[in-house]
């Protein structure tokens, strides 16, 4: 927290080491994106964390150089319609005709090229599986206002995530799909970043590619390393093996040496490695020297797995140093970022539309009946009828009859998204962690339990944590909830001020979030995480008053043994409705929730 | 593109073994495929379709009409006097995300419509699928008026079109294959029991396992049609035991006592409804028909069991029991008795 003291010899170190791995991340991030260009129908795509706009606009145009001529960038709207994505009928055309006319999908229009998207965490799933459907299958068929298509698609897909949000970077099933997800939070936007791989070295290995093979042992360890990252899915590990061929090929070698593999397990595997990485490890040095081949270690036989071999543990310990140094890199940005923000509230918030609920798209009906006309999808509908049509009395242009007629649908002010926020501090914790999980299950498999997401945060020791990313899925809240962590002391404020951040984020995502509190207001961690009651229950009023204005609905159930004032005065400052808990009750939560906050 | 070998798939014998059963009996009302991602599910049944064996149908039929069987004729048939045979691939339609009602279900030829002033059906989705498979991937992300109206036709046989001042009917019969990630949100507790079979599909965590599949997969990747060819004897084996199989499932008998034990092992799970003792008797008799079994025996009806009940079992929110454990559990108690 106080760096300003440093001697100046070891800040010039320091300096040195920053630069050097400044380098060495942007060095992976321009790797991918060689890689990409010379294996685009293998590799699929790149998620990137974090990078700045230069790097990102950098990163698209190293990609399409080096795919060669022909090769044409086009960017995904996160709130692209599915006519838009997947080709349609073209109203315009089509009217002017008199016969129906189709128009060309953004994903049938990338074949060949490359499909950038922008701010993907905040792609709607539905969305993200069709361009997950295409990238599978390699071409868009569409099937839509009574047109019929079927277009190749084939392109390499670029995502980018924004920086400030935590969670799943991807709707699961996309980034699953890509092959590289790499993290470039707080590499320099301002070095120069010279060409090491020309298109002229891509053409070169793209002639040498079919002929490099990969050893058996390198497979092995490849594979074998996966599964020690926890990585379930069959994807990471073919995509890491093409990874390898690729670098070894661009390093115009024909077999893939230890080295090319543990490069490649560093791009494929640390955004998908699922095993706990302790974060109090200092970030590593860099990646280790091949060990010494004398390295005897067997007297580990009780455990069930068989010990790895030494390139297995080489492969899983470089991904596990570029885990814990993306980790810290994130931490040191956002830490930033966080000093700068400005009060809640962003412009882009839209907390107009969200009342609404979003348009989904459009059904036929009567709109004196089932809603509100839509206009345009209407007009669509009637448009390849005009000429058959007699032409409309009265001078009207266009003949709408009552078949024609399409109605909005929308997605419902149902769909809830309901935050817990628990403490999980000191020796009650878990109590009350099973509380709030015991109250998210009997939510869940409420009988309304389609329309409600939940997420849940814990605070203790020295911040909050998002322990359970907002989903519907019960499966998944009993997977991820099954290890609570718990103890240490009371950050009430971060978990204020995660619960906000992440209140701010699924109004962007057009959800009605809601939040519950189980805690007993008495915060004694301050925002940066040092002890002391008094600053932490400053930051706490001061975060409380922040999540207040986000004007969300709120609940705070009282934890302690009998209610105290300050627990009712955090929840006054933040507007929530006050409800005391003295007692474990999981479900008297749950009936509280629906009754207070959905109902 | 081309297509993964089903033969050459290492693993996920409960989701191949539904596949191939769904193909011997149709009535068993279709798959559910639910698991993690990248476990394989949407190879498994697009490489169906290369497996499946050729059907005879009616040249120019939109319906793919069988030709021995006049009951199931189509309008478009029934007209024509001479009906040439021709053989095509068994359809396995994929349907599109995003696909709107009118392509599904078929609707007006607008086309036609507007330069002839004809009035003519254009065939949907449903018409291509008939005597075949239709698959929706992700099947919790369409809509539910969809899969709904997927479900009855898939039920009935039968596509009923009343729009746009045309009434058509046409047969429509498939095998519904869903595929989903119930980590992605669960389904809907209604349109589970409205698939025969359902399966849990489960990436393997053996090495030696994943080393074959990440094997296959690269060298299918590196030379797709060398590797289909080096797998095309063994998926015409496949082929000639599933067209055995066909013949043979309608004379598999199903012995008094096995029946009994199916019958009670259902009123055991609570597995509501006749649906799920039908479904049961007959996954059995096509686990038979495909392994060369004149009845079924006791085994059999065990080895199917959990893919035909495990999701029609009633939901205890805090029971974490797998749902397949719960069902061999009943299993084995049903049989020791």
């Amino acid at each position: 927290m106080n760096p300003a003291a440093a001697p100046s010899t070891d800040r010039q170190a320091s300096r040195e080491a920053f630069e050097r791995m400044d380098a060495a991340r942007w060095g992976q991030a321009d790797l991918a994106a060689a890689l990409l260009a010379l294996m685009p129908l293998r590799l699929k795509g790149a998620v990137f964390d974090g990078a700045a706009p230069e790097l990102a606009g950098l990163l698209q145009d190293r990609v399409t150089q080096r795919l060669g001529a022909g090769a044409a960038l086009h960017r995904m709207p996160v709130s692209i319609t599915d006519d838009r994505l997947i080709g349609g009928l073209d109203l315009a055309a089509t009217l002017a005709a008199g016969r129906p006319i189709a128009e060309t999908g953004l994903l049938a229009r990338a074949d060949g090229g490359v499909l950038i998207v922008p701010m993907a965490e905040r792609l709607p799933g539905r969305a993200a599986a069709q361009l997950a459907r295409v990238i599978d299958t390699g071409e868009v068929e569409t099937e839509r206002d009574g047109l019929s298509l079927r277009a190749p698609a084939k392109f390499v897909s670029l995502a980018f995530a924004d920086p400030d949000e935590p969670g799943e970077l991807l709707p699961a099933g996309l980034g699953d799909r890509l092959a590289f997800g790499l993290s470039l939070h707080g590499v320099s936007p301002a070095r120069p970043r010279p060409e090491t791989l020309s298109p002229a070295i891509v053409d070169a290995a793209r002639a040498k590619l079919r002929w490099v093979s990969v050893p058996d042992a390198i497979m092995h360890a490849l594979i074998d390393a996966a599964l020690r990252l926890g990585i379930r899915s069959l994807r990471a590990p073919a995509f890491c093996l093409a990874a390898a061929r690729g670098i070894a090929a661009l390093a115009g070698r024909d077999e893939v040496t230890d080295a090319d593999a543990s490069l490649a397990a560093e791009l494929v595997y640390a955004s998908r490695a699922n095993v706990l990485i302790d974060r109090s490890e200092p970030p590593a040095p860099p990646p280790p020297e091949p060990p010494e081949p004398d390295n005897e270690n067997t007297d580990d036989a009780s455990r069930p797995q068989p010990e790895p071999d030494e390139l297995t543990e080489l492969l899983v310990e470089a991904v596990r140093v570029r885990v814990s140094l993306d980790m810290a890199a994130r931490a040191r940005t956002t830490r930033q970022r966080t000093r700068q923000e400005v009060p809640a509230g962003k412009s882009g918030d839209m907390v107009d539309s969200r009342r609404r609920g979003s348009r989904i798209g459009a059904r036929a009906g009567d709109p004196r009946r089932d809603g509100r006309l839509d206009l345009l999808s209407t007009l669509r509908t009637a448009a390849p009828w005009q000429r058959i049509r007699e032409a409309p009395s009265g001078g009207a242009v266009i003949s709408v009859r009552a078949s024609d007629f399409r109605v909005k649908r929308f997605r419902h002010r149902s769909e809830a998204v309901v935050i817990f926020v628990v403490d999980a501090s000191g020796s009650s914790a878990m109590n009350r962690l099973a509380d709030a999980k015991g109250a998210i299950e009997l939510l869940l498999s409420g009988c309304y339990s389609r329309r409600e997401s939940v997420a849940l945060i814990a605070f203790r020791k020295e911040g909050a944590d998002l322990l359970l990313p907002p989903t519907r899925s019960l499966t998944r809240v009993k997977r991820s909830l099954s290890r609570l962590p718990g103890g240490g002391g009371t950050p009430l404020a971060a978990g204020i001020a995660a619960a906000a951040q992440l209140v701010r984020i699924e109004r962007r995502k057009r959800k009605a979030p809601h939040v519950v509190f189980l805690s007993d207001g008495q915060g004694n961690i301050a925002l940066d995480g040092t002890p002391g009651r008094e600053r932490a229950a400053e930051d706490a009023r001061d975060m409380a008053r922040r999540l207040k204005s986000l004007q969300e609905p709120v609940l705070f159930f009282d934890i302690s043994k009998r209610p105290s004032a300050q627990a009712e005065l955090v929840s006054t400052e933040m507007g929530a409705i006050y409800r005391p808990l003295p007692v474990a009750d999981a479900a008297r939560v749950s009936r509280d929730v629906r009754s207070l906050l959905l109902e | 593109m081309a297509i993964f070998p089903f033969v050459a798939i290492v693993g996920q014998e409960p989701l191949k073994d539904a596949l191939l059963m769904s193909a011997v009996e149709p009535s068993i009302g279709g798959v559910l495929a639910l698991g993690d991602r990248g476990t394989g599910k949407s190879t498994a049944i697009r490489a169906l379709a290369a497996l499946l064996p050729e059907i005879d149908v009616v040249r120019g039929c939109p319906y793919r009409c069988l030709p021995s069987a006049p009951a199931g004729l189509c309008t478009v048939c029934e007209r024509k006097d001479n009906r040439v045979i021709e053989k095509m691939a068994a359809p396995v339609v994929d349907l599109p995300l995003g696909a709107t009602e009118d392509r599904v279900v078929g609707a007006l030829d607008l086309e036609r419509a507007l330069s002839k002033g004809e009035k003519r059906f254009e065939p949907g989705l449903l018409a291509r699928a008939n005597r075949g498979f239709l698959y929706i991937d992700e099947v919790n992300l369409l809509d539910d008026h969809l899969v709904d109206l997927l479900l009855d036709v898939a039920a009935s046989g039968e596509n009923v079109v009343e729009r746009e001042g045309l009434s058509v009917r046409h047969p429509a019969k498939f095998v519904l294959v869903g595929s989903g990630n119930p980590e992605e949100g669960d389904l809907r507790p209604q349109l589970l029991d409205r698939f025969g079979l359902c399966v849990d599909v489960r990436t393997s965590t053996d090495l030696a396992e994943r080393m074959e599949i990440v094997r296959r997969r690269d060298t299918f990747e590196q030379d797709p049609a060398a590797f289909i060819k080096d797998w095309s004897r063994k998926t015409s084996a496949l082929r000639k035991r599933v067209v055995e199989a066909r013949a043979r499932v309608t004379t598999v008998t199903l012995p008094d006592a096995v029946l009994a034990k199916a019958v009670e092992l259902c009123l055991t799970l609570g597995a509501d409804g006749l649906r799920g003792e039908l479904t049961l008797m007959r996954a059995a008799r096509a686990r038979a028909a495909l392994s060369g079994e004149a009845e079924v025996s006791m085994e059999t009806l065990k080895s199917v069991a959990p893919l035909a009940l495990r999701h029609r079992l009633r939901k205890d929110p805090l029971d974490d029991t797998d749902a397949g454990i719960r069902v061999e559990r009943a299993v084995s108690e049903v049989f020791v008795s």
